[in-house]
């Protein structure tokens, strides 16, 4: 796990993954078990819905219907919950990436191995990806599983497609602190702005939704091309992708280019 | 290839270096040449510059103006070919607390495509480093080492080594030494930075001298200390008058110590033989001779406005804002 700075990478962050991805199981397997007793009050609760401010129940609940299985799927976890795990986690992988090494002072011994910084700087982001990646495989496979083991499938094809685009949700936004992280060197900058970007991009993309001037807006927001509110049981669009991928891959372009010009602290 | 001296290992042309938006000044037009199997020792103050032209040297920060010549490759556009043939020693080592020394030499290794493990098994035994324990757990002696070992491991033309022997205890030094002498034989260069007078008496072939960023001399060591100030303290069995040392060859002034004039400081330059000589007619009691500073050496030198010879423009032009 020492050949090569991916490697090592993802060696470092296997203990972070590992409690992360612990959490997730049993938080998965806590809300679907807790799911029979849920749909047998189901017409109190949707009841108690329908009388929800119209803010509150379009940003929580979307159109979903708490009372079937891909609704309280949708609104209790995909909704908010899982791309707020996946970006928290990516940003914290990528904030230890560049400018975690840098504030740590290994960074300016390692850059003299002949390593080459765009080289580092690509197998850091590498190492990410898959780490942020099997974090939403775990997310999925704990969701297949549990589902299974419930008896309430929600099908896990719909469910792979709906963790495709919020894997690659939290990728953009780990790769805005990526690329803040390089650019500037430092950690704190890097969290900040990655959090800042994810926070307005939802509430940008729930403004949107009840809000009909600004509707246009929600384009922006890359929430919105991951499916919004409701993310399971929408197919997988192009498009969607084709604006997440992008994202990152301009992000990480600039990552390269900022984090070669500049100086490395001490 | 252009430019520089084939022969010179490191060349840096008016190379300044200016930190952050107040335009603070690292370094301000060094001119430095390190000849190729010598060892170079680069000397001053802390916050000198010397820190920031070492970073120079492996493009870890960029200059502001001017050029740098490593190993005849420029330090900007040829920075691995650099970086391949070259160790480095950082003044503040920074290892990965939860790696052990063998693991992090592995990855550093790995990144460099390989090294010959037989020559840093050698190294690690000749510094007695602990290889098998995590860093973490290491004391700062230990780390350097590790450090050291990392600069080493895989024999490159030339070494930029970042104080040393910081933190070194006196037995590792001697091999560090050692080891240097070695290097220097196989024909490889050595550029490092110290403060430590003895050390670079011991190992150098020439000084230079920073201060504020500028430089203020290059010397050869044999004859830097050939004019070295020291101060001598003689306490003798009885009163000699402070007159009779006054006119023996190096010494720059005579002080009496004590009512009874039976101690006498000397300050002499250069070679202690005449004085050393002259004391014998007495009978002497006691003899303290101090190391003489380094930075006193330049110091007395250079702003006492003696010729400097090669050195570069130096004594007259100093700011001392």
């Amino acid at each position: 796990m020492l050949r090569n700075a991916f490697l090592k990478g993802l060696r470092d962050q296997l203990r972070p993954f590992v409690i992360w991805a612990a959490g997730v199981a049993f938080y998965v397997a806590l809300l679907i078990s807790i799911y029979p007793s849920i749909r047998k009050s189901a017409g109190a609760i949707n009841e108690y819905v329908k009388n929800m401010p119209e803010a509150v129940r379009v940003a929580f609940m979307g159109s979903s219907d708490f009372t079937t299985p891909v609704g309280y799927v949708n609104v209790e976890l995909l909704s908010w919950l899982a791309p707020i795990v996946l970006i928290a986690f990516a940003i914290a992988v990528a904030a230890r990436s560049l400018a975690g090494e840098e504030e740590n002072g290994t960074l300016g011994l390692v850059l003299t191995h002949a390593v080459g910084r765009r080289r580092f700087a690509l197998q850091k982001y590498a190492a990410m990806t898959v780490v942020v990646i099997a974090l939403g495989a775990t997310f999925w496979l704990s969701l297949t599983v549990a589902t299974a083991i419930a008896g309430t499938p929600v099908g896990a094809g719909d469910l792979a497609v709906a963790f495709v685009r919020l894997t690659l949700l939290g990728l953009a936004v780990g790769s805005v602190t990526f690329a803040v992280g390089g650019a500037t060197g430092r950690r704190q900058a890097g969290i900040a702005a990655g959090a800042g970007v994810g926070v307005v991009m939802y509430l940008l993309n729930t403004l949107a939704v009840m809000n009909e001037t600004i509707r246009p807006l929600r384009h922006v927001s890359l929430f919105h091309w991951a499916g919004g509110a409701s993310p399971l049981g929408k197919p997988l669009d192009a498009t969607g992708v084709l604006v997440m991928v992008a994202t990152s891959a301009v992000l990480l372009v600039a990552t390269l280019v900022l984090f070669e010009r500049r100086d490395v602290h001490v | 290839m252009s430019g520089g001296t084939a022969a010179a290992a490191v060349v840096t042309e008016r190379l300044t270096k200016s930190y952050g938006r107040r335009r603070s000044r690292g370094v301000v037009d060094l001119d430095l040449e390190v000849r190729t199997g010598e060892v170079f020792g680069f000397l001053g103050p802390n916050g000198a510059g010397k820190t920031t032209t070492i970073r120079v040297l492996l493009d870890l920060i960029r200059p502001t103006a001017g050029r740098v010549l490593v190993l005849g490759r420029d330090s900007r556009r040829e920075t691995l070919a650099i970086q391949a043939r070259s160790g480095y020693l950082p003044g503040e080592l920074s290892l990965y607390p939860n790696l052990t020394g063998r693991e992090t030499l592995r990855y550093l290794a790995s990144l460099r495509g390989g090294v010959d493990w037989d020559y840093v098994a050698a190294l690690t035994e000749r510094l007695d480093c602990d290889l098998e324990r995590k860093v973490a757990d290491l004391s700062t002696g230990n780390r350097r080492k590790i450090g050291l070992i990392q600069a080493f491991m895989h024999r490159p033309e030339l070494l930029i080594l970042d104080e040393p022997t910081s933190g070194l205890d006196p037995l590792v030094q001697h091999e560090f030494y050692h080891l240097l002498d070695e290097v220097r034989d196989a024909g490889q260069t050595v550029f490092l930075s110290s403060h430590v007078l003895p050390e670079v008496q011991r190992v150098c072939d020439r000084v230079a001298f920073v201060r504020e960023g500028r430089l203020v001399a290059v010397e050869d060591v044999a004859e830097l200390m050939g004019r070295a100030v020291r101060e001598i303290e003689v306490v003798f069995a009885e009163p000699v008058p402070p007159s009779s040392f006054e006119n023996v060859p190096g010494v720059t002034r005579v002080l009496a110590d004590g009512k009874d004039a039976t101690t006498l400081r000397l300050t002499v330059t250069g070679s202690l033989d005449p004085a050393v000589k002259a004391l014998a007619a007495h009978p002497v009691v006691d003899l303290i001779s101090q190391l003489p500073d380094l930075e006193d050496v330049f110091m007395t030198f250079y702003e006492g406005g003696h010729e400097a010879g090669p050195g570069p423009r130096a004594g007259g032009g100093d700011d001392a804002a």
